[in-house]
């Protein structure tokens, strides 16, 4: 079937608005955190709380979403200013990409969604996988030296290594709470205007695009595995609802629906646009090729599996 | 443009943004845009970003002041440590430092936060078009459905015994006694409840040969049309937000000759019947009645 795309801008600025109001909550819910964080939460208070076995560290930030669960947009502000209060960069990543997944919201809507399909071995594989991918990520990240990870912005943002904290008085409450404000809303901006960028992207693929190109696809486990990632990457869905989409997709193999299910709520459209306030942009691009590859020749070998 | 013009934007970018989902929210028109379950968050949402506009003037308003003090300070001279004791160290102490950010890419910024969200609400006609519906596919079956429950967009499924009220009274009684009706007595279904019959016996058994009144949008049927007189009457189906929303339909059997309005709203009253077609099993209704309607207030299903 050939290619085809209608725009139209109604529909187009139908579904842009249902994004970002969708969105948004989440968004300003993380940045509330985000300024709450910066300034409460005393410096290095992280790498206090967190095990000293780096491993470890980074298997437990890889489970954290299962207590303190976020969405894809939320957590992003979030992890900008957990690394200015220490959070080690690998555990920081870990936590980014498996709390989409890892979470008690998306284990409810996953299995809801899959009711008929498999349900228990659709959750277990989702956020096995999830969970797997997301440390790997944060292991493969551990040497690499930060400033060719993150962006200028958040590397100023860093405990200074070997510096001993501030003995200034601790300022007043009311001090605190400005300062928190002041985060909340410089970091509400940004990350609003990142997930604009991506909502604009992804409205106008999720309604120009005429999505039965991808169902001939099908038959082949590499080009439906492939073609499930790239449509989870143009419809950039919120990882709570994702899964009631990609059941829909009855001619597609569970595994490929798997695929759909972890690579979406790791790297999309908009999450494209969001990652570049915390991460360079040639770590996202990177990033995003490597979560492409691995969960692909991942759900690929899965795909002999009778789901 | 000065740092407190500036500042004064930043206010009014959150009161813009907190504006318009309060307006959503109030007006109803949220309604076509978001699950029921999301709604109450994107209200909340608009009265927080309210306060947050006045609550940063006020955060920004008493600090130390000087020539670029959007944040209440500059970061110039306080590289050696905090810019405020406690309060997290420079440049990133108010989530920015001066140089890097340009007052131009901050405009730029508040551009791009604003303009197509406002031109957005103009335009948009809070449903989808034609296009769009052709794009996402429309099921006609349970299996497109993936693992949705029935309609919970206003009168949904009752369990066998339990009244309108929820409070289960006569054991004995089964789900057709209870289902919502017309005037006329006609049982008032929705498309996805009547599509739940095609995979469902129970359900299938109430609604099967019984007279159904159902409303929808009209859409030329390309398939399982043999006769050529039935159109598609469709739903949009939303599972979070409407960017998620999939087109679900039954077939209508019209009389021959009919106009088919495409999109146009139209209530339906007709006897029901599931015939195989295909392999699959679809829904199908004899039309007695098709009368134009306004578009409903809830447009979706969800």
């Amino acid at each position: 079937m050939p290619f085809s795309f209608q725009f139209s801008p109604q529909d187009f600025a139908f579904s842009f608005l249902s994004i970002l109001f969708e969105g948004i909550p989440f968004v300003l819910l993380g940045t509330m955190l985000s300024g709450a964080i910066d300034a409460f939460l005393p410096s290095r208070v992280m790498t206090r709380l967190l095990p000293k076995n780096g491993t470890a560290a980074i298997l437990l930030c890889g489970g954290l979403g299962l207590i303190f669960p976020m969405c894809e947009c939320g957590i992003v502000p979030v992890i900008r200013r957990l690394l200015g209060k220490g959070l080690p960069l690998s555990c920081a990543l870990a936590y980014m990409l498996s709390t989409p997944i890892v979470n008690p919201v998306v284990i409810l809507s996953t299995y809801a969604a899959f009711r008929g399909q498999s349900p228990e071995l659709m959750v277990f594989l989702r956020l096995a996988i999830g969970f797997a991918v997301a440390v790997a990520a944060g292991f493969a990240t551990r040497t690499i030296p930060a400033r060719r990870i993150l962006n200028g912005r958040v590397m100023d943002l860093l405990p200074e290594e070997g510096k001993e904290e501030d003995a200034a008085p601790a300022p007043a409450f009311k001090d605190r709470i400005r300062a928190g404000l002041r985060v909340a809303t410089t970091d509400f901006l940004d990350v609003t205007m990142y997930l604009v960028i991506g909502a604009i992207l992804a409205s106008l693929f999720n309604t120009g695009i005429d999505q039965s190109v991808i169902l001939p696809l099908a038959m082949n486990p590499w080009m439906a595995t492939i073609s499930m990632m790239g449509l989870a990457g143009v419809l950039s869905l919120c990882s709570s609802s994702d899964a009631f989409i990609a059941a829909t997709f009855v001619t597609f193999s569970g595994a490929s629906k798997l695929a759909f299910l972890v690579f979406g709520p790791m790297m999309d459209l908009k999450l494209l646009f969001l990652y570049g306030i915390v991460f360079r942009k040639r770590f996202v691009l990177a990033l995003g090729a490597g979560l492409f590859v691995v969960i692909g020749l991942i759900c690929v070998k899965l795909d002999a599996l009778p789901f | 443009m000065n740092e407190k013009t500036l500042r004064a934007l930043s206010s009014i970018t959150l009161l813009v943004w907190g504006g318009v989902l309060l307006f959503f929210s109030l007006s109803g028109r949220i309604h076509s845009f978001l699950h029921p379950n999301f709604r109450p968050g994107a209200m909340i949402a608009g009265f927080a970003l309210v306060i947050l506009a006045g609550a940063y003037l006020w955060a920004t308003s008493k600090s130390r002041r000087h020539a670029t003090d959007c944040c209440g300070h500059d970061h110039k001279d306080d590289s050696s440590g905090p810019c405020s004791p406690g309060l997290g160290k420079s440049p990133g102490c108010c989530g920015h430092d001066h140089a890097g950010q340009a007052a131009g890419s901050r405009v730029f910024s508040f551009l791009i936060l604003l303009l197509p969200m406002i031109a957005a609400v103009v335009a948009s006609p809070d449903a989808f078009g034609l296009s769009t519906m052709r794009n996402r596919g429309i099921i006609t079956d349970l299996a497109g459905l993936g693992g949705a429950g029935p309609s919970r967009s206003g009168d949904y499924l009752p369990m066998p015994g339990q009244g309108a009220d929820g409070v289960f009274g006569d054991p004995q009684a089964s789900v057709s006694d209870y289902l919502p009706r017309n005037a006329k007595g006609h049982i008032r279904a929705e498309v996805v409840d009547l599509i739940f019959g095609t995979d469902d016996e129970v359900i299938r058994k109430d609604f099967e040969g019984n007279v159904i009144e159902v409303t929808g949008q009209m859409f030329t049927a390309t398939e399982n049309n043999p006769g050529g007189t039935r159109f598609k009457l469709v739903r949009m189906f939303m599972m979070c937000c409407a960017a998620d929303a999939r087109p679900v339909a039954i077939f209508v059997e019209n009389q021959p000759g009919a106009e088919v309005r495409e999109m146009g709203w139209v209530k339906v009253t007709g006897k029901a019947s599931f015939p195989v077609a295909s392999g699959q099993r679809i829904v199908v209704i004899e039309a007695t009645t098709i009368e134009p309607v306004e578009k409903p207030e809830d447009s979706m299903l969800y």
